[in-house]
């Protein structure tokens, strides 16, 4: 009798551990977690100290965002398909969120600082929202600030000199007032969504 | 993973589901079996050196098509590009094929996916602005088109922007057909509606 119980026991801690797996690798939610479409839940370390030239040509850090929401995508200029579909649901996010646009910081993040100078980003960003932050540096410090954000930005075809193409993260972050990740949209997540998850932090 | 896999294939079916909804949309006295139609093109700053297009093919004859060029002036390069999202990441490359327009079928050029690319841009794409685009088909030939360039973040050519008209703004079931997005390495990511990846081919049945 004593087997069978102990059988029984270790046949729950199997099935035990094998959800609780499951629920970790995200395969699962948890009861706890908020399952939005769209959204990436429980990712890793993202975000900290970075230091960058924003469209004005001034060196500004993560400190300088700090107090207010984050609203962030990396892309690139030369990008003329995904890269201004994002900008136009930022648009749409600020536009919906109303008085409480002021709260939260677009900021577009180039992942090709090589042909992105403070000149071409103003110009890629005014073409979109005056709150629109763009924000471009050194390759150094883009390395940095991607590396902080596990965001990816690779050329595609460097051989072309002038008209490559880089392939980038797809996602857009959302941060805290204090700088500290607050939820991971996937490309396609729409403004609504955007405006009602900031929303709930206001 | 196989849980994960499950998911992919019934989001495929999904997909396949919607799309064989749609009903064909044929112009009524229409002489070309192929035509263009709706070509347009977010504004671009000065300094920019790129830019996109986008326009409906519709192909109302009995023969597949293909489109295989595209060629304008306003351009050192013109190319057909396409986005493709793996694992998370934003893919834009050239379509070396062509972008394959089958017999009774519309094929949406959108943001978010295909589209024509413009490299070394000689003029200004600015808004309000039109500009004459040649695209080549396998059958059909040169076909001209004139692209509004319209707002920077515009989703879709606004004075046709009605809904259900030749389906090319149904944006209820204008997920990937090839099903590049939203696949099945990210299952939490979650396809939000059917909001995932506007644009891409948008395929009508006509058997």
């Amino acid at each position: 009798m004593n087997k069978v119980f102990a059988y029984a026991v270790a046949l729950l801690v199997i099935v035990g551990l094998t959800i609780a797996a499951l629920v970790f690798t995200g395969v699962l939610s948890g009861p706890g977690q908020k399952s939005r479409s769209g959204i990436i839940a429980g990712a890793p370390q993202i975000g900290g100290p970075f230091e960058l030239v924003n469209h004005k040509g001034e060196t500004v850090t993560d400190k300088d965002f700090q107090g207010k929401m984050m609203l962030v995508f990396f892309g690139y200029t030369f990008c003329p398909d995904v890269c201004p579909t994002e900008m136009q649901t930022f648009v749409q996010t600020l536009d919906l969120l109303g008085e409480d646009a002021d709260q939260v910081t677009p900021v577009f993040i180039t992942v090709d600082p090589e042909r992105d100078s403070v000149d071409v980003v103003r110009e890629f960003v005014a073409a979109f929202h005056p709150a629109i932050v763009g924000l471009t540096g050194t390759p150094e410090q883009i390395t940095q600030v991607k590396k902080q954000y596990r965001a990816y930005g690779q050329k595609a075809n460097s051989e072309d000199k002038e008209y490559y193409l880089v392939d980038h993260t797809s996602f857009t972050y959302l941060m805290g007032r204090d700088g500290s990740l607050s939820t991971v949209f996937s490309y396609g997540t729409t403004a609504e969504e955007m405006a009602k998850v900031i929303r709930e932090q206001l | 993973m196989n849980f994960v896999k499950m998911i992919a294939v019934s989001a495929l079916a999904g997909v396949a589901m919607m799309s064989s909804l749609h009903t064909p949309a044929f112009a009524a006295g229409e002489t070309s079996q192929l035509t263009a139609e709706d070509a347009w093109a977010r504004s671009r700053p000065a300094s920019a050196k790129v830019g996109g297009a986008y326009v409906t093919l519709i192909n109302n004859g009995k023969t597949d098509d293909r489109l295989i060029g595209a060629q304008s002036p306003v351009a050192d390069r013109t190319e057909l590009h396409t986005v493709e999202m793996q694992d998370g990441m934003m893919k834009m490359m050239e379509v070396k094929d062509g972008i394959p327009v089958p017999a009774g079928q519309t094929v949406a050029l959108r943001p978010g996916g295909l589209h024509v690319m413009f490299m070394g841009l000689k003029e200004t794409m600015e808004e309000g602005k039109t500009f004459p685009l040649t695209l080549t088909f396998e059958h059909a030939g040169d076909k001209q088109v004139t692209v509004q360039v319209r707002a920077a973040g515009a989703m879709k050519n606004m004075p046709h922007g009605s809904m259900n008209q030749g389906g090319s703004m149904n944006h209820g079931g204008s997920l990937n057909q090839d099903g590049t997005m939203g696949g099945g390495t990210m299952p939490h990511m979650g396809t939000d509606k059917g909001h995932m990846g506007q644009g891409e081919m948008q395929k009508q049945h006509s058997n």
